[in-house]
């Protein structure tokens, strides 16, 4: 497992990106500023030609500036190394950057920890912030007064958050204690955005009803291989 | 590798890995892989040559041998037919087999039911144990029935000690996920449905000797008929008929042949003498709140506990546990007990209720107009055998139930309809005779295009001295029931349909709605039931005149999206239930006005809604699943492209199944090993009475 994790965006120019989904996030800031003044700046700058056939500028007249065929095959060969050249390296960006097509699954455990006091009751709220996951499953938790699976609000769901609750009606014996897991949510991402997530807790009581208040806390799973 | 852009210099290199890199790039689906049974309780001698039909053996798998099976067929044939009366009577039949049973390994092992009925509310949990018998890993597909009512609220896959809960969604968001997570090895399960009763389980990879169980819950009304109330639980599609040029069907198939009816969904069905193993344990708690009187259970044997007056505990016994027909459990509470009723339920979403709406007693003192009945007869291959001799039993006994004044005809059907006469005739004694005869040479074979029936039976001027009552007998089994409804709605005019549904797996979903869109009411006749019997119900029934034009004064209850939209008639034997949202806490009483034989009738029914702890939370869930029924059936006789939208939007807001939503879980802590696995079709007994010759294509 993976260290607990909570972050967001800093701003509207900020946003998460990982070329390594699963593993620590690179917030990538959009420079869109003049770099001499730092004001705000235009259009982006246009990208440089990689290109330019020689023979199209020259301004002599067609037949004036004929090359040889050694020189003939040297532009030819140039021409074929940079067609491998991009074609290699089409190749090699293809490969490296997941599409935005790409899905994988991963999961998120929700930890609460109630220190020395039985945990009876609760209600949470996890979101995906970043929208490119979707819930797949919601997986009941590790003490056995918690192991069915949570219920979760329908209406939530569709902007993908779950409001999920859980009760007990165990003796306070029978309940968990300290930082337990109650409940795991199965995720399907989409793209090269790392996921953003975030956990609330909106109630929790112990065994007679009594509030308790709670640490939250949630761990993304190491992806199975 | 995943391309996004499909520039001409990445499609130059996808095709050239596809060409250097993958064997499999270009459409290939992955390599066929053989199956082989693990040790498996009973081990099959079959397997070998069922299951594996058309799989190239791989490596050193290990292959059952077969043994030799000892068949004694003892076949009796005259020259000449035999008259169709006794084509086959119930309980008799004119082949005789002594078959020794194959034991076919299946991925479904077990089903268990367990259902908690409070009042006439049932809240069902259906648990169905998957595993894998072979050595590859399998993905495990069941095509199982619900009852058509059946709010399907709850989803959970089990894997160990570990439960994951379902969630619902859009439909083809459900499956796009569900094949990602199988194509990347994830253990997967997704819930969808064919038809308001018919669903489809799929579960992928599961690892050999691995099992995998899936809960999945439902609420749904009781049926109150002729003062029993009625929990029913279907255990098997039957065989459906699906007219040329349709795709989206329900197709029966042999084991082992998928794909070959090229139907959307196909129900692999075993051979008489196969078995799959898979069982079904169930159980039935019902607490009356009144004195349960009586029970009765005519399809299974079972065993039986009182806790108390108005408590029953049913449960199946382990020698009947074999799921080829549906469950019907019967009840009947205290007499003086049976009085209109309303239940509510608030929550966070506002209020609900369903009111169930009795015949006042009086209909019982009148007496009927004159009738032009109309017998409609499935003459086709499903129902040859017993279904067929228990259908013409029961016309039998209608037409000698018939009075002077009275006028009749008869339908029958299979791939094209034929009838007594060009029109209604008389029912006299000599009419009475020459309708037996006719009767008597009807037979069970061919397709069953029901679409001619219904033109048959409506398509004629109605006498307007007479009341036209059309009765339909028929197991139902078709695939195009949205076309069969909309025609029905399109030519009733004024008749009223009676559908009766024969069989001991009858399309219940279909025969139910041709009677609600008929304004009339459906019968079941099983197997074992007594045709003439149940032909005299329906007698007694209509013997009597209707309540007809009901309103409802609801007091200060606020209603809003009642169902059904159009209040039906009131017959005597038979409730209406109406279901709806309300808003207001003061206590009221509701009047319910009609008429019968032209003379104005009400009743009142006293209605507290104050808030209160007595909580009938299945409500939402029933109400939710009424309003998803009216909006389907809309489609079908008033299509509307903004009608999907709406239903789905009321079931993901309800969490609940409907063609347009889906239940999906995954488990995406673990993948298995390898690639995806071979799809393993669960194959089912045909049901009970129904002959696998007639209605499976071998072909």
């Amino acid at each position: 497992m993976r260290s607990a994790f909570q972050f967001s965006g800093n701003g509207p120019n900020t946003e998460a990106l990982s070329l390594a989904p699963g593993f620590s996030p690179v917030i990538k800031v959009r420079c869109n500023e003049n770099r001499f003044n730092g004001f705000p700046g235009g259009e982006p700058k246009p990208l440089k030609r990689l290109f330019s056939p020689a023979a199209n500028h020259t301004g002599l007249k067609p037949g004036a500036n004929e090359i040889t065929a050694l020189a003939r095959c040297s532009s030819v060969c140039r021409l074929l190394g940079l067609i491998v050249t991009l074609l290699l390296s089409s190749f090699t960006l293809l490969a490296q950057q997941p599409t935005t097509n790409d899905v994988r699954f991963r999961a998120v455990d929700i930890y609460v920890d109630s220190k020395d006091k039985p945990l009876a009751a609760y209600q949470l709220e996890f979101s995906v912030t970043n929208g490119n996951a979707k819930i797949v499953g919601i997986e009941g938790g590790e003490h056995p007064a918690f192991r069915e699976a949570p219920y979760y609000d329908p209406k939530a769901i569709q902007q993908e958050r779950v409001i999920i609750a859980a009760y007990s009606t165990e003796r306070a014996d029978n309940l968990p204690r300290g930082k337990t897991r109650v409940a795991t949510v199965h995720l399907q991402l989409r793209g090269t955005m790392m996921s953003q997530f975030t956990v609330n807790l909106q109630a929790a009581a112990n065994e007679v009803g009594a509030p308790l208040q709670l640490e939250v806390s949630l761990v993304e799973r190491t992806p199975p291989k | 590798m995943k391309m996004s852009h499909r520039t001409p210099i990445n499609l130059l290199l996808s095709a050239l890995l596809a060409a250097v890199v993958s064997p499999t790039f270009s459409g290939c689906k992955s390599k066929p892989v053989a199956l082989t049974a693990l040790p498996f309780r009973a081990a099959s001698p079959a397997f070998a040559g069922t299951l594996m039909a058309g799989l190239p053996p791989v490596g050193s798998q290990r292959v059952f041998e077969t043994t030799a099976i000892t068949e004694l067929w003892v076949i009796a044939r005259s020259s000449e037919p035999p008259p169709a009366s006794d084509e086959v009577s119930p309980g008799s039949g004119a082949l005789m087999a002594q078959v020794e049973e194959k034991q076919i390994p299946m991925p479904l092992k077990h089903t268990d039911v367990r259902a908690s009925v409070s009042g006439y509310i049932g809240s069902v949990q259906v648990l169905q144990q998957f595993h894998n018998p072979y050595d590859t890993k399998i993905e495990a597909v069941y095509v199982f029935p619900l009852p058509h009512n059946a709010a399907v609220n709850e989803f959970i896959m089990t894997i160990g000690e570990r439960r994951i809960r379902g969630i619902i969604r859009e439909r083809q968001e459900a499956e796009q996920i569900y094949q990602a997570a199988k194509r990347q090895g994830y253990v997967a399960s997704l819930l969808t449905e064919e038809r308001p009763n018919i669903f489809t389980q799929s579960v992928a990879n599961i690892e050999p000797g691995k099992a995998i169980d899936v809960t999945i819950k439902y609420f749904h009304t009781l049926e109150y008929v002729d003062g029993w109330y009625e929990f029913v639980f279907p255990m098997v599609v039957g065989p459906r008929f699906n007219p040329p040029g349709m795709t989206n069907g329900i197709s029966a198939v042999p084991l082992g042949k998928h794909g070959a009816s090229g139907q959307r969904t196909e129900i692999q069905y075993l051979k008489p003498n196969e078995r799959s193993g898979h069982d079904i344990s169930l159980r039935v708690d019902v607490d009356a709140g009144v004195a349960i009187e009586d029970f009765q259970c005519p399809t299974h044997e079972v065993s039986h506990e009182s806790p108390s007056p108005h408590q029953l505990a049913v449960t199946l016994q382990p020698h009947d546990t074999l799921p080829n027909k549906d469950f019907v459990l019967r009840y009947r509470v205290s007499g003086e007990s049976i009085k209109s009723s309303l239940l509510t339920h608030r929550d966070a979403r506002g209020g609900y209720f369903t009111l169930m709406i009795y015949p006042p007693e009086e209909l019982a003192s009148l007496t009927r107009q004159p009738l032009e009945l109309v017998f409609v007869l499935d003459c086709s291959g499903s129902m040859s055998g017993t279904p067929i001799a228990q259908a013409k039993a029961a016309v039998e006994r209608g037409l000698r139930l018939l009075r002077p004044g009275d006028s009749f005809q008869l339908i029958n059907f299979s791939v094209s309809a034929g009838q007594l006469g060009r029109a209604p005739i008389e029912a006299t004694p000599q009419n009475v005779q020459r309708g037996l005869q006719y009767l008597k040479s009807l037979r069970g074979e061919g397709g069953t295009m029901m679409i001619e029936g219904v033109k048959a039976a409506l398509d004629f001027p109605h006498d307007p001295q007479r009341l036209r009552f059309v009765c339909f007998l028929t197991d139902g089994y078709i695939g195009n029931e949205a076309e069969i409804l909309g025609e029905v709605h399109k030519r009733l005019g004024a008749a009223r349909i009676f559908s009766f549904g024969v069989g001991s797996s009858v399309n219940r979903y279909l025969l139910d709605h041709m009677a609600k869109t008929g304004r009339g009411a459906v019968a079941y006749l099983g197997p074992r039931d007594d045709a003439a019997r149940v032909m005299e119900d329906f007698f007694n029934r209509i013997g009597h005149p209707a309540m007809t034009d009901l309103q409802i004064d609801w007091g200060t209850m606020r209603v809003s999206e009642v169902f059904p939209r159009r209040l039906p008639d009131l017959f005597p034997g038979r409730p209406v239930v109406v279901t709806g949202r309300f808003a207001g806490e003061a206590e009221t009483i509701l009047r319910i006005s009609g008429r019968a034989a032209h003379l104005p009738v009400s009743l009142t029914v006293p209605a507290n809604l104050t808030p209160s702890d007595s909580a009938h939370t299945g409500l939402p869930s029933v109400w939710a699943r009424l309003k998803i029924a009216d909006l389907a059936d809309e489609s079908t006789y008033a299509p509307n492209a903004e009608l999907p939208d709406r239903i789905k939007q009321v079931a993901l807001d309800y969490s609940l199944m409907s063609a347009f939503t889906a239940f999906i879980a995954v488990d995406s802590t673990r993948r298995s090993e390898g690639a995806e696995g071979v799809t393993m079709p669960v194959a089912v007994p045909v049901p009970q009475g129904v002959r696998y010759d007639t209605t499976v294509n071998e072909d």
